[in-house]
């Protein structure tokens, strides 16, 4: 696996001192779709911008081979970047923007982007500032289909957008953008919305990682157990790591626990993602 | 994709978000329109008919001279709306965020800001002068129509702008070496305010010079800002020869061995340079 992204000790204090991200260690490797999930503050956002070259940092970090800050105009060749839906400048026209995509970016398709556009309420004669958010995001997404880069990097993407723009947010992404060659990294808060798109998942809290495991490695190392009420002292002895109450049921989470050991005591499942976020922040807080 | 086809595009985006920067300018040459029909229609008791252009001579001299105060009239305009330009260029991509946009395409941060340096100090004198030279014999005709007999000087006006036109090109080539560092240090108050650049621009200086004042006594700061806005680098119209020669020559041996040109011009370099790499590292969206 060869790696996209890969960051050794990455840091970033702002200048109050605070530590926005506190050196950490993550690969990206090529054709995963990474899901870099964490509270609002965590450091998500500062992590995105110091692989998009935004920002500077300490420590060590290459995307594509590349050193993101001083050679952010090379890397942008084969990196795609959509951030929350503002980012598009109001005055400008659509037809102005895929001019422009198009006179810079040697890789841009713009027969593609414009067959996109096609299938929306988007004009090309309309400004950003006519569009509704939808539309802008629409529009964002048009330009980034159409260039196919190697990395594709998305901070919230769908950050105030209604469900179905969001369903077809990302819908479009999975069948028109991904394949084996394509890597995305994506930034969210609402978990449960790309749970199921995703192969790799990162949890970020407070600067640091706290979690990097393949989805599919989530079933073999953590069980989420709804215990029966009677079984509640045993299970509690098997050192859950997080435990929440539902509805009047106890529902215990565990790492590495064994499967056999818990079975008996209730409803032995796998916790989903976003379940398995929720624990983790619990047990972090604790 | 070529690069000159990435260059226009990156011109022709500046030029899609400050409109003013082509609009003003043609604002200007509308005002000088409008004011010269309405001055032959009503200015009476000046009857410049029969004197100024009896002469073949004078028919030129008032050539140069309409060209030089058409350029200057409009180079005004210019000046106003590159200035204000300049300092918000790279203000405006910051609060609306849109740097994000820009900078997650393959363009260099030195890229977009020679972008809008050129803009300035290349583009616009070339407008200026494109526009002047196009304007003047459209009011020698406006004025010519009302100051009959004028066919037969209109040879002599436009000689006397073709004769004009060098030196023209010359006095906006030398301004443009000697106002680089003013428009370089414009984009840095750019890049370096949260809001209202212009107090970034314009606070430093008066600082320095009130505070020089107050100590010293003297004036240094306020003669160096002086000099360096106010350089008379160009004649103006009223400058021209009295007997109707037209010799107007830029003594290019007087102007280059200036050191202060050139110190202006590695100030200007250096200012680029830091505005560079402000604004690859600057992060504040």
């Amino acid at each position: 696996m060869s790696a996209i992204i890969e960051a050794r000790g990455l840091t970033k204090r702002y200048g109050s001192g605070k530590q926005a991200v506190a050196g950490v260690d993550f690969k990206v490797g090529a054709g995963r779709i990474v899901g870099l999930i964490g509270r609002n503050g965590a450091g998500k956002t500062t992590v995105i911008k110091s692989i998009l070259g935004l920002t500077p940092y300490q420590g060590s970090l290459t995307v594509l081979g590349r050193n993101p800050t001083s050679e952010r105009d090379v890397l942008m060749r084969e990196v795609s970047f959509i951030a929350d839906v503002a980012v598009l400048p109001k005055w400008l026209k659509v037809r102005q923007a895929l001019d422009y995509v198009q006179a810079v970016h040697p890789a841009f398709d713009r027969a593609r982007a414009e067959t996109f556009l096609a299938t929306t309420d988007v004009k090309q004669t309309h400004k950003v500032r006519e569009l509704s958010k939808g539309m802008v995001t629409q529009l964002h997404l048009a330009l980034v289909l159409a260039i196919r880069a190697r990395l594709l990097v998305l901070d919230e993407p769908t950050l105030g957008l209604d469900l179905l723009v969001r369903r077809r947010f990302y819908d479009t992404l999975l069948n028109d953008y991904m394949d084996e060659e394509r890597t995305i990294l994506v930034t969210t808060h609402q978990v449960e919305e790309i749970e199921q798109l995703l192969t790799d998942v990162l949890f970020i809290e407070q600067g640091r990682i706290v979690l990097d495991t393949p989805v599919e490695l989530i079933g073999e190392r953590y069980s989420q157990l709804i215990v029966k009420p009677d079984q509640l002292p045993a299970a509690r002895a098997l050192r859950p790591f997080s435990e929440r109450a539902v509805l009047g049921r106890n529902v215990l989470f565990y790492e590495n626990a064994a499967r056999e050991q818990l079975a008996p005591l209730g409803d032995l499942g796998t916790p989903t993602i976003a379940d398995l976020f929720v624990a983790r922040m619990q047990q972090e807080a604790a | 994709m070529n690069s000159n086809a990435k260059y226009l595009t990156l011109v022709r985006r500046e030029l899609w978000e400050h409109r003013g920067l082509w609009m003003a300018p043609l604002i200007g040459v509308a005002l000088l329109l409008v004011a010269a029909v309405w001055g032959i229609n009503n200015i009476s008791g000046i009857n410049i008919s029969n004197e100024p252009l009896q002469s073949p001579d004078r028919a030129v001299q008032i050539g140069a001279a309409s060209l030089l105060g058409i350029s200057s009239a409009i180079g005004l305009f210019a000046c106003i709306v590159t200035g204000i330009y300049l300092l918000d260029c790279l203000l405006a991509e910051r609060k609306d965020r849109s740097i994000l946009f820009w900078k997650s395409l393959p363009v260099s941060d030195a890229q977009t800001v020679l972008t809008k340096l050129g803009l300035a100090l290349l583009l616009m004198p070339l407008y200026v002068l494109l526009l002047s030279v196009v304007l003047q014999p459209l009011l020698a005709l406006i004025i010519g129509l009302r100051f009959a007999p004028f066919e037969s000087h209109l040879g002599g006006l436009m000689l006397g702008s073709l004769k004009t036109l060098p030196y023209l090109a010359g006095g906006w080539f030398f301004a443009v070496l000697w106002y680089a560092p003013v428009a370089t240090y414009l984009m840095l108050a750019s890049v370096l305010a949260r809001r209202t650049p212009i107090v970034y621009a314009i606070v430093p200086p008066v600082a320095l010079a009130v505070a020089e004042h107050l100590l010293f006594d003297t004036r240094h700061v306020a003669s160096f800002v002086g000099k360096r806005l106010a350089q008379p680098f160009i004649h103006r119209a009223a400058d021209l020869p009295a007997d109707g020669s037209i010799n107007l020559q830029i003594d290019w041996s007087m102007l280059f061995p200036r050191p202060d040109l050139w110190l202006g011009l590695i100030a200007a370099a250096a200012m680029a340079y830091g505005v560079v790499r402000l604004r690859r590292y600057r992060d504040d969206t």
